[in-house]
Order: C-alpha cells, then structure tokens, then sequence
C-alpha cells in the first residue's frame, strides 16, 4: 500500500538525524511444551500457536520500535516485527504519523495517520504493543493483535487532570478507516485463540482446510484470512473514551464497527468484507503501586455474505492479576471466550468456547535480560472440528521457558 | 546520588559568608494552623546591596517513572537548569509561562543544554508526551529562598535587613500570585507564616510507572 511506502521511506530518509531518533526493540527465545491439536498457523484446530510439531526452540516476540521526530509536532512511527509462526517472516505491524502540537491552553490534542492499534486494551502497554505481564495474551487481544488494526485517521481530544487541578484525566477519540473488512474471519472458523502473536500488515493468516468451503455458497472463501485488506470501499469507524483517575484507575470504552458491506467478494484474494462491530470496556486498577489489576470485556457481532450465511455473536472476558517485586513479576490471568452462532447454515458451524487459566514469572537479570516462564491451560469447545473428524472438546496445555533480550 | 550531591554542595556553596548572616526558621501553616509542606519562601531585601555576591547556579530536573524530579524547584533569578531523562523513553518538556517560555526533547542518549532563568515567576513545566507530567520552577529575584520540608519548616540564612518575605504553594488559587509580607530581621531565629487564603484541594503525586505511557 501506497501509505506504507510512503511511511517507510519518511522512516529511512529522516534516519540520519540520529539525535531526533529513538528505537527499542526486544526479542525473545523460547523453549516451548504444547499439547496437540496442531496450531491454526499449521493447518490445524488448536488453539496457541504453538504445538508438539514445534515443541522444543522458537523465536518468540522479535520487533523493533521506531519514532522519528520531524518536528517539534510530527513524529513518524513504525513497529517491525519477525514472526516465526507458521514460516520465518517480516513486516510492519504499525506505521504511522503523528501530529501532536504543544498545546498553549490546557486541553490536548493529536492526530494519527497511518495504520496503527486502537487504544482500547491495557494488556500491551510496553514496547511494539507487547505485553510486560504474560508471555500470551488474552483471548480478546490475542484476536486483537490478529485482525483488527485501524489504517486510517485517529483524531483524540483530553481533558487532562493535573491542568485542572482535578485527579480526573478525560480523553475523546474517534477513527475512521479502511482495511480491516476481513475481521472477524477466525472467530467464525478458528475461533479465539491464546498466543501473543501480532499480524502484520501484508500478511495472510492460514487457518485450517474448511469442507464448509467446498461447493457451498463458501466456495470463494479462501482458507486464510488476510487481515487488513479493503474489500468494499467503505470507511469504518470507532469511537472511544478513557477516563483515569490518578492514572491509578484507568477505563477505556471503545465502540468499533467496520461498516463492512457482508456482500463485497474479493474473487481473487477469497475475502469477503464482515460487517463486524463490538463494544470493549477495559479498566486498569492499581492496588498498590506494585499489584494491579486488568480486566477487559468484549461484546459484538459479526456477518458476512450477501443474505448473512455467517452470522457470529462472540463475546470475551479476562481478569489478570499482576504483582511486582523487586526484579520479579508474577501474572496470572482467567479468559472467557465464546462465538454463538445465530445463522442456519448447517453445513458450516461456528459455535465455539473456552476457558483458559495462565500463570507466569518473568525475573529481569538485568535492564537488558529477562528470563521467565509460563504455564497454560486451555479447555475449549470448536463446533467445526468435527468437520476434521476431531472431538469437539478438547484440552491443551503449553509450557514456556522465555530469555529475552531488550534494548 | 553524584547529581543530588553536587546541587546541595552548590546550594551550600552560595549561602552568603558575612558575619551578619544568620539562620532564620521559618513555620509555614495554613490558615487552620496545619503545617504545610512544600512551600517556597524567599526573603527580597528593599535594599539590594545587602546581597553580597550572586554567583551562577546550576541545578537538575529529571525525568523518573513519567514524572519530573523534583517536583517542585525553586531556583534564583539567573540560574539555570538541566533537564535530564532516567526513563528509557522520550520525554517533550515544556513551558509557556511568561516567565519562561522553552520546549526539549530528551532522548536517551542526548544531553541536552541546560535552559537559563532570566525573569522571576512561576513557570509551570509539563511534557507533550505524558500529560498528567507537572512541575513548577519557581524563579526567585534573591539568593535567599527556601522551600518547607514535611514539618512545614524552612531554614533562610540571611543578613540583618528589611525584606519583603513571600511565600508561593502549588494550591495557591492564583498561581502567579505569591503571598508577601515586611520583614525586618535582626537575627530572631523563629518566624511564623500563616497563609492568608484557602487552600485549593491537595493533589498527590499521580500513581505512574513504565507502563503507563500507552
């Protein structure tokens, strides 16, 4: 896409004003311990994307996070990752401008161009949209980082507290844009997922080989999404308000909707445009200055086709409780998640649910090294697997044993 | 710690060396009779030959967990201040205050030039990047300034004279506008201030870490 070229090249070409530039980047290896079905990223129906074909050695979150400043206001953004899963690839997850003006009164505002998250999470505050607490996501950001992405305009309007002399910080934001017409594609046929892997934004999603696509009213539908493509010309929007409270409390509520037309077919790339919306609520609460809580919620619907032959509620739910000693960190974190399926299309069921419990320890030798682990547990209902002749119910567990470097 | 050090050895350095000058504690309370914390207070003497010598001052304002420290600096006239980051990450620092007008970005690994206080006022410091950052400087016209500790207590150390004592706290209703009264001293050591106006509602420090930045 023009955009990111166009992104990518302000990156390089500014680059050499090195005193305007600032880059972090971690990366990670893992030893890992996963409990079949095979991964999605595989071909198959489970559920991380880890599986016993990869147990043993991985790369885990490998990204670089670039800002370069043009000017007192505008700064060029990019995140670059390398994902291991299901082949060794690269690309950007993020690529943005920003304009944020010194603001003479006591309001603030700015404005973000390119294609970027929408701040609706509290999970992945750290560098490149990662998260400091568990080695996975929740379901609601595993799918978050997977297939939703705004390219296009944010616009954001605070109200902050210190300038007011109140304890109350209020933030406005609105987006409109293109490209994310496929979310809600692995909801319908794969279901939520738990893993920390981020899409980027040229890439295709593989997930398993559908016989719901084969001489139905499917047929077009290719067997992998590709996130962040435009299908039918037609702008989504979303909208959101944070409200902190000393930064001890922090809420974000966020309504999304992509406006997708679920009768737009791209022929060629097998995508069809979802109409997908939902509402998240997330809030951050710090007990202590060294224990917190995140919960986040998720509600919303998705379709497609010309008459809705898919046609998903999914909700999701997580708790993660996350407390701070010295160089340690332990997280633990319970996620509920469901897709019910409110079309009658026997042939391609979309049912699924689960739960999922994980525990994790991550010690920081050093302001570079990081060493940790994680235990998984995941139970989970995916109506289609039957499709594969699998049982339907299944349960997974996935070990890890993480050494990450960052700088 | 070195950077701690060397602006106290240079607060110490500058206390006038006469003989005449003597320590004068200073109580700030509020209206009620609360002790108050905080308080910037500064004796400018009518005459201002009384000040002996005015040497340059250097002090820090750095960048800890997304807030600056410290929190509150009250510097004299003329003095200057480096800014400086032990975040990993940027920080815009800014002011539009009449007293001082500047905007800094702080990277990592660049040292910034340390930015001079001409004019005496109140300039209010925040950061373009992390809005819930505040801190004020407070520019004094004298050498001879102060700012109370948890007891509400601040020590001048001042020759005999007549001066116009102020006092300036950030729940001060009209920010730019310091609480002044006559003092003629002639080596008492205790002082009481009494605040004259109500109090805005305090304000703690924000809860803030590396991970509140997103």
């Amino acid at each position: 896409m023009p955009i990111f070229r166009f992104l990518v090249f302000t990156l390089v070409i500014t680059s050499y004003h090195a005193a305007a530039l600032e880059w972090h980047g971690l990366t990670q290896l893992r030893l890992t311990n996963a409990e079949n079905p095979e991964s999605w990223l595989q071909g198959g129906s489970g559920l991380y994307q880890y599986d016993q074909g990869n147990n043993g050695l991985n790369l885990g979150q490998t990204l670089l996070s670039v800002r370069q400043d043009l000017s007192t206001s505008w700064s060029a953004h990019g995140v670059g990752h390398i994902n291991s899963g299901p082949d060794y690839s690269a690309g950007f997850s993020q690529a943005f401008l920003r304009y944020k003006p010194l603001s003479v009164n006591r309001y603030e505002w700015q404005v973000d161009v390119g294609a970027f998250y929408p701040a609706m999470s509290l999970e992945n505050p750290d560098i490149g949209w990662s998260s400091p607490y568990l080695y996975t996501n929740s379901a609601i950001n595993s799918w978050l980082g997977e297939e939703v992405r705004t390219v296009g305009l944010e616009a954001s309007f605070s109200r902050p507290g210190r300038r007011f002399r109140s304890p109350h910080t209020f933030e406005w934001r609105a987006a409109v844009f293109m490209a994310n017409d496929s979310a809600g594609s692995l909801l319908a046929w794969r279901g939520f997922a738990i893993h920390d892997r981020q899409s980027t934004l040229n890439e295709s999603i593989p997930f398993a080989d559908n016989p719901a696509f084969d001489n139905t009213p499917l047929q077009h539908q290719a067997n992998n999404v590709i996130p962040f493509s435009e299908v039918d010309g037609r702008y989504g929007y979303y909208t959101g308000m944070h409200w902190d409270y000393y930064k001890r409390s922090q809420i974000r509520l966020y309504y999304y909707d992509n406006n997708g037309d679920p009768a737009a077919l791209n022929y060629r790339t097998g995508q069809y445009a979802w109409d997908t919306r939902f509402f998240s609520a997330a809030w951050l609460f710090k007990i202590t200055p060294r224990t917190r809580i995140v919960i986040q919620g998720l509600h919303g619907n998705t379709k497609m086709g010309p008459n809705n032959g898919v046609d998903n509620d999914f909700e999701a739910f997580f708790i993660l409780l996350s407390h701070q000693w010295g160089q340690h960190r332990i997280s633990a974190r319970y996620d509920y998640f469901s897709v019910i399926e409110l079309d009658d299309w026997a042939f391609d069921p979309n049912d699924s649910d689960g739960e999922s419990i994980a525990l994790s320890w991550r010690y920081d030798i050093d302001k570079h090294w990081q060493v940790g682990g994680e235990v998984t547990h995941l139970d989970s209902f995916v109506e289609n697997r039957a499709l594969w002749w699998e049982t339907q119910s299944n349960t997974q567990r996935l070990l890890q044993f993480n050494i990450q470097y960052r700088f | 710690m070195t950077r701690y050090f060397r602006r106290w050895a240079l607060v110490l350095l500058v206390l006038p060396t006469s003989y005449h000058t003597q320590a004068l504690d200073v109580t700030v309370t509020t209206a009620s009779g609360e002790r108050l914390s905080h308080t910037v207070v500064w004796a400018t003497p009518d005459d201002p030959k009384v000040i002996e010598h005015w040497p340059t001052m250097h002090y820090f304002m750095d960048q800890v967990n997304r807030q600056f420290k410290p929190h509150i600096l009250p510097i004299p006239k003329g003095a200057s201040v480096s800014f400086t980051n032990s975040d990993t990450i940027l920080h815009h620092v800014y002011s539009f205050s009449p007293a001082k007008t500047f905007e800094l970005k702080l990277y990592k690994s660049n040292e910034r030039e340390p930015v001079v206080f001409n004019h005496a006022g109140i300039v209010n410091v925040g950061c373009n990047i992390h809005d819930w950052m505040l801190a004020y400087i407070v520019v004094v016209d004298t050498p001879y300034f102060s700012i109370t500790d948890t007891q509400g207590m601040a020590q001048l150390s001042l020759p005999e004279g007549v001066y116009t004592l102020s006092i300036w706290h950030e729940r001060f209703s009209r920010l730019g506008e310091p609480e002044s009264q006559k003092l003629t001293y002639h080596g008492q050591s205790q002082l009481q201030v009494k605040i004259k106006q109500a109090l805005a509602a305090p304000l703690p420090l924000f809860h803030t870490d590396e991970f509140d930045d997103y």
